[in-house]
C-alpha cells in the first residue's frame, strides 16, 4: 500500500517565502525603476557677481529655486552656440506646462566679463527680457574675470579659450562649447545638457522629475525616492 | 481502516484558521523587516558625484600644511567660516561640537574630522584662528590660505561670500553660505546639512557613513 505524502506546515516555509518576497521586490525595484529620479551630479559652484541691472547676484539668492544656466559672451559675432535664444523658448515653455508651487530662475553667465559689463549686459538682455511680465526671473551676469572662469571653468566644468579675431572689428573672440545646466534648490547639479539644439522638452520633462522628488521628499514616499538614487533609476 | 501513518485532516474551520494565522504572519513579519531594512534617510542632503572631492593644501592654525586627501579613512566636516563671524559660525561650530561630543562618546572621535576654512583671509592669522576655534574643540582644524587659493576651493564646493561693510567697530562682515559639507573615508563628496542642521543629526550621518 502506498503511503500519501503529508504537506506538514513549517515556519521555515514563511522565512523562506519572505526572503524571496524581499529579493523579487528589490529586484523589481531595480529592474522596472517604478521611481525615476535625476543623478545627484556634483555641487554647483558657489558666486557672488553682478547682473544686468547692476545689482548683486549670488548663488545663495538662487537657493531653493530650480536653476538653468547656460554661457554666452555679447561679443559674439555669430560663430558661437547661440544657447541664449534657446532660454528664451525655454523661459516659455516653462511658464506654460512647468509644475507651478516651485520657483524657477534663469542665469546667463558671460564668457567674457573683460568687456561685459552689467551695461552691455542690459543691452544684450534688453530683447530677451521686452517688458519682462514673467514669473521666471532670468539675470545675466559677470564678475571678476578670475572667479568667472573659476564659477566656469572649475565649478560646471566648462571649457573656454580666448583666440584672436579674423574679424577686425573684435579683437578677440572665445571659443566654447555649448552648455545648459540644470541645478536644484540645494545647489546640486541634476542634469547637464551639452547641445546648442536643446529641445525644451527634455528641459520641462527633467524638471517634472525634480518636482515629483521635491513634492515627495517628506514622509514614507522619501524612502522609495531615496531607494530611486540607491539603485540609479535615471531616466 | 485508516492507515496508522496517515495523520486524519484537519476540519475546515481549523483549516481555515491556519491559513488566515500564516497570512497574519507573513504580513506581521513583512511589516516588522520593513520598519528593520527601511533604507536609511539621512539629514543632510545626499550626492552621488562620482568625482572625488576637490582636494586642496592649506595651512592650518599651527603653521602645518594640511592637505584634504590626507584624510582619506575619516568623515571629513568641511565648513566655511571666519573667526570675526558674530552668530551664524559659532552656531554652527556648537552643533559640530555636539556631533564630535557624540563620537567622542563612542570612542570614534578620531574617525571624524572638522576643518573650517577662512573666508576672511586678509584678517584670519592662525593665531586669530587658533583663538577662536579653541572655544570649540581643541581637535578642530582651522586652514587659512591665500585669497585667490581660497576662492578657488570655496567657489568649487558651491561656497558664495562677499565682504560686507558695516560700520561698526568690529569692521566688516563676511556673507557667505553656511552649509556644512561631509566628505566620506574614500575622499567623496556625500552629504550637505543645511545651517540649522542638528548636532546629533549630523552625528547620526557621519555614524551611518563610517560604518556603511
Amino acid at each position: 500500500m502506498s503511503e500519501k505524502k503529508v504537506f506538514k506546515f513549517r515556519w521555515l516555509y514563511l522565512l523562506y517565502a519572505f526572503m524571496a518576497l524581499v529579493v523579487i521586490s528589490v529586484v523589481s525595484f531595480a529592474v522596472f525603476q517604478p521611481v525615476k529620479v535625476l543623478p545627484r551630479i556634483s555641487l554647483a559652484p558657489g558666486y557672488a557677481f553682478t547682473n544686468q541691472d547692476s545689482e548683486s547676484r549670488t548663488s545663495e539668492d538662487y537657493r531653493g529655486k530650480l536653476t538653468l544656466y547656460n554661457f554666452t559672451y555679447t561679443n559674439c559675432d555669430g560663430d558661437c552656440p547661440d544657447t541664449t535664444q534657446k532660454m528664451q523658448e525655454i523661459r516659455e515653455a516653462i511658464e506654460k506646462s512647468a509644475p507651478a508651487g516651485i520657483d524657477y530662475a534663469l542665469v546667463t553667465v558671460t564668457l567674457d566679463p573683460e568687456r561685459d559689463t552689467p551695461e552691455k549686459l542690459g543691452l544684450f538682455a534688453a530683447p530677451y527680457l521686452g517688458a519682462d511680465t514673467s514669473t521666471v526671473s532670468w539675470d545675466f551676469i559677470t564678475g571678476d574675470p578670475l572667479r568667472v572662469r573659476y564659477m566656469v571653468g572649475g565649478g560646471f566644468s566648462l571649457f573656454y579659450e580666448t583666440e584672436a579675431s579674423p574679424n577686425q572689428e573684435s579683437d578677440y573672440e572665445i571659443k566654447f562649447y555649448p552648455l545648459f545646466v540644470l541645478v536644484d534648490g540645494w545647489g546640486i547639479i541634476r542634469a547637464e545638457y551639452p547641445t546648442e539644439n536643446l529641445d525644451y522638452e527634455e528641459v520641462i520633462n527633467d524638471i517634472n522629475f525634480l518636482t515629483v522628488e521635491i513634492n515627495n521628499s517628506e514622509g514614507a514616499a522619501k524612502y522609495a525616492y531615496e531607494a530611486a538614487h540607491l539603485f540609479r533609476c535615471y531616466p | 481502516m485508516t492507515n496508522a501513518t496517515e495523520k486524519p485532516k484537519a476540519s475546515l474551520p481549523k483549516r481555515i484558521l491556519i491559513v488566515a494565522l500564516s497570512i497574519a504572519a507573513v504580513i506581521g513579519v513583512l511589516f516588522i523587516a520593513l520598519i528593520a531594512f527601511k533604507p536609511y534617510a539621512f539629514h543632510g542632503a545626499v550626492l552621488q558625484s562620482p568625482k572625488p572631492a576637490q582636494d586642496f593644501t592649506l595651512m592650518n592654525q599651527y603653521g602645518q600644511e594640511t592637505k584634504l586627501s590626507d584624510y582619506k579613512g575619516k568623515a571629513v566636516l568641511l565648513y566655511f567660516g571666519y573667526a570675526a563671524c558674530p552668530d551664524v559660525c559659532p552656531a554652527t561650530l556648537a552643533e559640530v561640537r555636539q556631533a564630535n561630543d557624540i563620537l567622542k562618546e563612542q570612542g570614534r572621535e578620531d574617525e571624524m574630522q572638522f576643518f573650517m576654512i577662512t573666508v576672511d583671509p586678509e584678517r584670519d592669522t592662525a593665531e586669530r584662528m587658533a583663538e577662536f576655534l579653541g572655544h570649540f574643540d581643541p581637535s578642530f582644524i582651522g586652514l587659512i590660505g591665500e585669497e585667490e587659493e581660497v576662492a578657488q576651493i570655496a567657489t568649487k564646493y558651491g561656497i558664495f561670500y562677499q565682504k560686507q561693510d558695516t560700520s561698526s567697530v568690529m569692521g566688516y562682515l563676511v556673507d557667505h553660505t553656511a552649509t556644512v559639507m561631509l566628505v566620506d573615508p574614500d575622499g567623496y563628496s556625500r552629504l550637505i546639512f543645511p545651517y540649522g542642521a542638528q548636532g546629533e543629526d549630523i552625528a547620526e550621518d557621519i555614524i551611518y557613513i563610517l560604518d556603511h
